[in-house]
């Protein structure tokens, strides 16, 4: 990624030129992000286009000895975050019991799969499939490596519930794993 | 191999890829560009409304201080008339009367007084005072409350047989400070009703209404306008003037605090601030849609349609009081800070043998906040109405409001060419661009 100081300067300068080189940059890794955490791609681009304009409006507080992809993925995910929040679904949470709490960390370990050649498009479509809040906070937890607290401080809801989200995540991509091993080896 | 989900589900993302093109740019650009543009808009907006704040603070201060003045002016006046006398069932015709023949009568009194009051003193004090009066009243030059001061001034008068001569002395004294230079030195200094430590014989009553008369009745002509302000609140609901477009209706509300300066001529003139929302079957703001034509005919496309409009507002307006009754003008510049609606999305693919033949129909309708299309945010009403107070604090407005092109519409609808590989812009469609004229019903309290 050609990301320099000088680049960041003009973007903020508000050149045009110089602000289209940094969403070329900046593309393949911020779309996946987007990607991951929609519903669909027009939603996806949607958050894209909002996550760069905060991008570009942060880029006087961004330090030079940031990695900058880890800056831009974190200010995407806000953005991503703070949409999410302000949608209805977002109050529906899952309340546990604490012997569901007691197990589940024993359950999740049992979610060992084969490793099928399952396509990256098939796996992002089963994400997609999940509960919004699952997927979202699976990503969070999964892909992005944050932890159980900083999930619940970021969304603003209880440990055990980001727990049980990620908890549910692994259930129903496990069942997804199983059913293409089965159908694999049947071909077989 | 086993491998745990999250680490499947981390490669397998990582591998997840999405061919790049410039369209992709100049969404976000368009995007970028509306944001900056809706950024501008708003500063402008709190430009706008911390200088109206300004404003009416300083008038405020200005109309307040102002009307200080005239109430320490008009409280100095009475002080100058005395406790007294600024109470006075005032007898225009009888003090014109007592200009006229002034002159003379007093030049006459001031030849008897010296033989009068000498010829009283010599009588018991009370009797003196009576008699003073029942002369003044025979004479009729000056009226009761006079009267009242004169009895009290003939009982200072009434001096025993010894003191005759230091009567006489003050009266030669009064006839002397009376002179027209004296009387411009009182005038000048506003000590004209009671001169301290001196007694006050008849011709010095008789001058001193003669002086007072122009402190007492200043010119009404050149009375200065006085200015009351007072805060209000205001709560309206709005419809769409029936019998037009019977097809849409719109209901809205609005809710203001404001500030309103009232004139003693009846003229007055008011700002406020708020929130006003506006809803109802607005029809569609956005429809398109994109024929093709395959092995069969296939339509598909979106209707854009919104529900509520949310809006902060100002009103500037200005009017005529009359009694109870009020006309008023105002212009109410609006500022969209929120829509909701319901998207519509549908494809409909029919047999291109017979187009009656729906093959499949698939429609799905989502609700919620609009926020893909940028929106034309401003909008102004211009009002016009009536207002009746019905308590002193309570008052209802009844008015007319137009909104000259409609409410809003989108600027701009980015739709992707796929021969050009770019976005195009189409400007949309305005919200209730027919539905300009509503009525207004609105109650307003003041504080």
């Amino acid at each position: 990624m050609d990301i320099d100081s000088h680049l960041i300067a003009k973007c903020i300068n508000a050149e045009r030129k110089a602000q289209q080189a940094l969403f070329e940059a900046c593309f393949p890794f911020l779309m996946r992000t987007c990607r991951i955490y929609s519903r669909d791609d027009q939603e996806a681009m949607s958050h894209l286009n909002e996550g760069f304009y905060k991008i570009l409006k942060g880029l006087p507080s961004w330090k030079q000895h940031m990695p900058f992809e880890n800056w831009a993925k974190r200010i995407m995910l806000n953005a991503i975050i703070d949409n999410f929040r302000r949608q209805k679904f977002y109050r529906q949470q899952q309340q546990m019991s604490p012997e569901d709490i007691k197990s589940l960390e024993q359950k999740v370990s049992v979610f060992q799969v084969d490793d099928p050649a399952v396509d990256a498009e098939e796996i992002l479509h089963w994400l997609r499939d999940l509960p919004v809040l699952t997927s979202q906070i699976f990503g969070l937890y999964a892909l992005e490596g944050y932890s159980y607290e900083e999930i619940s401080n970021w969304l603003e809801m209880k440990q055990v519930t980001v727990r049980w989200h990620v908890w549910e995540a692994r259930k129903k991509l496990a069942a997804r794993f199983e059913k293409v091993i089965k159908s694999h080896q049947k071909n077989l | 191999m086993m491998k745990s989900i999250d680490k499947k589900v981390q490669d397998s993302m990582n591998q997840l890829d999405h061919p790049y093109s410039s369209a992709y740019w100049y969404n976000a650009l368009s995007h970028i560009k509306n944001r900056e543009k809706r950024r501008r808009r708003l500063i402008g907006f709190w430009w706008i409304m911390a200088g109206m704040i300004i404003i009416s603070a300083v008038s405020w201060i200005w109309l307040t201080s102002s009307g200080n003045k005239e109430k320490l002016h008009n409280s100095s006046t009475r002080d100058v008339a005395g406790p007294g006398q600024s109470e006075l069932p005032f007898d225009r015709e009888k003090n014109i009367e007592t200009i006229e023949n002034g002159s003379d009568h007093n030049e006459k009194a001031i030849a008897a007084n010296g033989n009068f009051i000498g010829a009283q003193i010599s009588q018991s004090p009370s009797k003196s005072g009576m008699k003073a009066s029942g002369d003044r009243q025979d004479n009729d030059l000056i009226g009761e409350n006079s009267l009242d001061n004169a009895a009290l001034t003939e009982k200072k008068l009434a001096v025993p047989d010894e003191d005759e001569e230091s009567t006489e002395q003050i009266i030669g004294q009064g006839q002397e400070m009376l002179s027209p230079e004296f009387v411009g030195e009182l005038n000048q200094e506003g000590q004209i009703a009671f001169i301290p430590g001196l007694p006050l014989n008849p011709i010095e009553r008789e001058f001193i209404w003669l002086i007072e008369l122009p402190v007492f009745e200043p010119d009404i002509a050149i009375q200065p306008i006085l200015w009351n302000l007072n805060i209000l609140t205001e709560l309206s609901v709005l419809t769409n003037v029936p019998g037009r477009s019977k097809e849409k209706a719109i209901l809205g509300g609005q809710a203001a605090v404001g500030a309103r300066w009232t004139a003693s001529n009846g003229f007055f003139t008011g700002i406020s601030g708020g929130y006003a929302m506006r809803t109802g079957t607005f029809g569609n703001m956005l429809d398109h849609p994109t024929p093709e034509y395959v092995f069969e005919k296939k339509e598909e496309g979106f209707r854009l349609i919104p529900t509520t409009l949310s809006y902060a507002i100002s009103q500037i307006y200005t009017g005529w009081e009359r009694g109870k009754w009020s006309g008023r003008i105002g212009l109410q510049p609006m500022y969209l800070i929120g829509a909701t609606g319901v998207l519509h999305q549908y494809s409909t693919e029919v047999s291109a043998e017979d187009p009656g033949v729906i093959i499949s129909r698939v429609s799905k309708v989502s609700e919620g906040l609009i926020s893909a299309p940028s929106f034309r945010n401003w909008a102004f009403e211009l009002q016009a109405g009536l207002e009746f107070n019905i308590s002193e604090r309570w008052r209802v407005i009844g008015q007319f409001a137009y909104t000259p092109g409609g409410l809003t519409y989108p600027l701009v609808e980015h739709k992707y060419d796929p021969i050009e590989g770019r976005y195009d812009s189409i400007a949309g469609e305005s919200v209730l661009k027919e539905q300009f004229l509503h009525i207004q019903l609105g109650i307003q309290y003041k504080w």
